[in-house]
């Protein structure tokens, strides 16, 4: 199923060249396969580690063939090269494509539409919130959301992708056969089945500090824009935010509370370049020119009186339990058991601990 | 000259007969303990010399051989001092044959006087089962004594007030039984005197009506140990026979009041978070109870549950499963019984301000899921009942608002508990928590409204299998509080939200 190009680049990706020596090599064969011939090669072999052509002759084809799609079988994993059509073309105009992607789950997601969507990982609830809401209007108009599988905010935008049926990409900064954050392991396995997990490294690679950061570019450069939840200063956000203005994406940033840590960032990149500034999922979708789909009618729910009373109380905001009981003037098996019917109905939300809150 | 005299011993919470036989023969002066004694039934060759000396009797110069029947039992401890004092008086015709219709227990002192001994009432209540009546114990365990009715207690302070007793020149009446009554202790903590909380207190009140465990979740200062504390002030009077359960158990840990002689409210204990194993279920070179076993028919409190070892915790599922709990040590396997009510508290994180508004929280993701990790899943899945507590505001902690005190939610669980005790019965369990499944099926049933609210929760919350029969023998316990016969969707809805804690988001 892979090309002699495919195995060819395949190959070359295990000798752990720099990015710059890669391009030379690709730039100065006219069919990276050609390093199975011997005289189209003499080129380039200073340019890479001594012995590693040699090799080639020694195994042979087939060999290297197994050599370097073994450990992807045994996971099941999919290598996408720079040199395969399904290689996505909005990857290739950033400044360092990754030469190969390690895939796994629906490989056609590639060429959908991306809407990357990143932030801290100790959000607030107001950006957990925002994160979820706007991910299902994204996910909901056909936008396939790229994240990065970390905590916080990634988990929030994989996990409500999932839950409104969309499609995610999570994009991880080591090799696909250990997923990191440990936690988020349950979490991947689900994406494969409703998404594709995407890996420039090869399995058993570890993460790197340098390869999250690394990992970021491919979020910003798989998707058409990003959205910026929450930020910190100097965050994998924020970072995230400035390769995608390299690459000439679209930046959406939320803006927060200007006294919230989680919102320091976002807030500067607001300050900076006031185009980015986004308070709907709407003004995404216009500007990604992707048409909105049409909204279900909600059907009116019909509250009863105490639950209208209970609703009343809480527009102002959050409310502890204590404070609602109080207002509304009830006991609190009562009170337990209409916030818990409310809950249900999707009305309200209990926020941490005993506070409540209407569903944003 | 040979003597046999009655004594009693304790395996476990049973008690079993001794023959203490006491054999003088001609000889050089010598005195042998035979059958398997321990060191303290070995050293009551010293103590029970003295006595007898010491009351201006005589003990014999000749060759002593004390027997205690049966030989394959391990005997333990100094309560069999007296029998074989008085046996051997028997042997060298100091006191009358009439001294074998009773049964004798108690430590001698080197004076004569006699010492107070642990379990006297399980050991009084067993030899009653096997017939016999008449019984000769410490003065310090007459309160004890007094609570066992149909047979005679005489309660003694020296070792010649029983003999003279014993041979027919002293009169003495049998202790006077004690009519058990329950007592209304006042308690330090009431829940008037918590501001504030009403989710929390709501919780623990379906907690107690229905027997269920609790665990309660939130930051430093919340007051999670003062409302634990006030558990004991809205528990259901005890009744005599689960008064003489935990009694029995107390008597054997040696932890009995002998003033009052009998457990009248029940038992809230609250180990610290170091204990071990052996400190919680039981153990240690007699096998005593532990102290989920001390807790029995009370309250056990677990305050920052996931501090206490790991094995620890772990040992607490069986007895929470079975309310027994097993002791097998090289001595023997004792079984005591360990039915409580699991009053759990924790921080939910390491530094505590996990979710807090005021604070922020100084832990990874990593030391989060690690500290919530050491409670292990079957283990929460013991626990009904799972509570959010909050720091109280300064504005409610002023405020003059008048809460309800504990002596009205006490009349609401006694109310509860009557109604359980009807249902179950002639069944060996007495609150919704202790439910089977088939008992479930039978008791729980939900009308379609409730069905469907249960439904949409397990979709929206995505809760477990396992979450369902908790949810459902709560709402069973709700109901009953609202003396409903059957179960609402209001119930069930009040039950779902008793249910966090299952999955922090991280």
């Amino acid at each position: 199923m892979y090309t002699q190009n495919d195995i060819a680049i395949m190959y070359l990706d295990t000798l752990g060249l720099t990015h710059k020596h890669f391009t030379e090599v690709l730039k100065i064969l006219k069919n990276p396969s050609d390093i199975f011939i011997n005289s189209a090669r003499k080129n380039i072999i200073d340019l890479l580690p001594s012995g590693s052509l040699e090799r080639l002759d020694i195994l042979g084809y087939n060999s290297v063939e197994e050599l370097v799609t073994k450990d992807l079988e045994k996971f099941n994993i999919t290598a996408v090269t720079i040199a395969s059509s399904m290689y996505p073309d909005i990857l290739k105009n950033i400044a360092d494509p990754p030469v190969v992607l390690y895939t796994k789950g629906d490989i056609n997601l590639l060429s959908k539409n991306k809407i990357g969507i990143v932030g801290t990982r100790t959000p607030t609830n107001y950006g957990r919130d925002v994160a979820n809401k706007f991910t299902k209007d994204l996910s909901d108009a056909g936008l396939v959301t790229v994240s990065g599988l970390s905590y916080g905010i990634d988990t929030c935008v994989a996990v409500s992708t999932l839950e409104a049926k969309g499609k995610t990409i999570a994009v991880l900064a080591g090799g696909l056969d250990n997923v990191y954050p440990a936690q988020n392991t349950e979490l991947s396995k689900k994406i494969e089945q409703n998404g594709l997990l995407v890996s420039e490294y090869r399995p058993y690679v570890r993460p790197r500090q340098y390869s999250f950061i690394r990992r970021n570019r491919i979020i910003s450069g798989l998707s058409l824009g990003v959205f910026v939840v929450e930020a910190g200063r100097k965050s994998g956000a924020t970072s995230t935010a400035a390769f995608c203005l390299e690459q000439n994406r679209e930046l959406f940033v939320l803006p927060g509370n200007i006294t919230s840590p989680q919102s320091y960032g976002t807030n500067d990149l607001i300050n900076e370049m006031p185009d980015c500034f986004t308070i709907t999922s709407s003004q995404i979708l216009d500007r990604l020119n992707i048409k909105p789909k049409q909204t279900k009618k909600q059907t009116k729910l019909q509250l009863d009186v105490f639950s209208l009373k209970i609703v009343e109380c809480l527009k102002n905001g959050e409310l502890h339990f204590d404070e609602i009981c109080k207002q509304v003037n009830s006991n609190a098996s009562e009170l337990a058991s209409t916030l818990t019917m409310l809950e249900i109905l999707g009305v309200v939300k209990k926020s941490t601990s005993n506070f409540y809150q209407l569903v944003f | 000259m040979l003597s046999k005299i009655y004594s009693f011993g304790l395996n476990g919470l049973n008690g079993y007969k001794i023959d203490v036989e006491v054999d003088i023969n001609m000889g050089l002066p010598a005195y042998d303990v035979v059958g398997l004694p321990d060191t303290a039934v070995k050293e009551s060759k010293e103590r029970v010399r003295s006595a007898i000396k010491n009351s201006l009797l005589k003990f014999p110069t000749n060759r002593i051989t004390v027997n205690l029947a049966p030989a394959n039992t391990k005997k333990e401890g100094p309560s069999f001092d007296l029998a074989i004092a008085i046996s051997i008086l028997s042997a060298s015709e100091q006191v009358k044959a009439t001294s074998k219709n009773y049964v004798y227990v108690g430590e001698l002192g080197l004076d004569g006087s006699i010492k107070a001994v642990r379990g006297i009432l399980p050991l009084l209540i067993s030899a009653r089962e096997k017939g016999y009546t008449k019984f000769i114990v410490p003065n310090a365990n007459q309160k004890e004594a007094s609570y066992i009715t149909g047979i005679s207690v005489y309660a003694m302070d020296t070792l010649a007030e029983v003999v003279s007793f014993v041979n027919g020149e002293l009169n003495k009446e049998p202790v006077k039984n004690n009519v058990w009554k329950v007592e209304h202790s006042s308690f330090t903590e009431d829940f008037s005197r918590v501001k504030g909380q009403q989710a929390v207190k709501r919780a623990m009140e379906i907690a107690v009506s229905g027997g269920h465990n609790i665990l309660m979740a939130g930051p430093p200062g919340a007051g999670k140990t003062m409302l634990a504390r006030c558990v004991p002030s809205i528990l259901p009077d005890l009744t005599f026979d689960e008064a003489l359960e935990i009694t029995k158990i107390h008597s054997i840990a040696g932890v009995l009041d002998p003033d009052k002689g009998v457990i009248t409210s029940r038992p809230f204990r609250s180990p610290h978070h170091t204990a071990t194993n052996v400190a919680l279920t039981g153990g240690g070179k007699d096998a005593k109870p532990g102290e989920i076993s001390l807790a029995h028919n009370g309250v056990l409190f677990l305050d920052e549950m996931p501090e206490y070892s790991r094995s620890c915790l772990e040992t607490l599922r069986q007895p929470l499963e079975d309310g027994i709990i097993t002791v097998s040590r090289a001595s023997g396997s004792y079984e005591y019984p360990a039915n409580f009510i699991l009053v759990a508290s924790m921080n939910p994180c390491p530094c505590g301000n996990y979710g807090s508004r005021e604070l922020s929280c100084s832990c990874t993701p990593a030391q989060i899921s690690k500290y919530l990790k050491k409670l292990s899943g079957p283990l929460l899945d013991r626990i009904d009942i799972k509570v959010d507590v909050d720091r109280v505001s300064f504005v409610s902690l002023r405020g003059e608002a008048n809460e309800e005190s504990s002596f009205n939610v006490k009349q609401r669980v006694d109310a509860a508990r009557k109604i359980q005790a009807e249902r179950f019965k002639g069944t060996n369990i007495y609150c919704n928590a202790k439910m089977n499944s088939k008992q479930i099926k039978e008791y729980c049933k939900l009308d379609p409204l409730g069905e469907q609210i249960l439904q949409q929760a397990f979709d929206k919350f995505s809760m477990s299998a396992r979450g369902y029969t908790r949810i459902l023998k709560v709402a069973r316990t709700i109901a009953d509080l609202a003396g409903e016969k059957d179960i609402l969707a209001s119930h069930v809805a009040e039950a779902i939200s008793y249910r966090n804690i299952d999955k922090i988001q991280l």
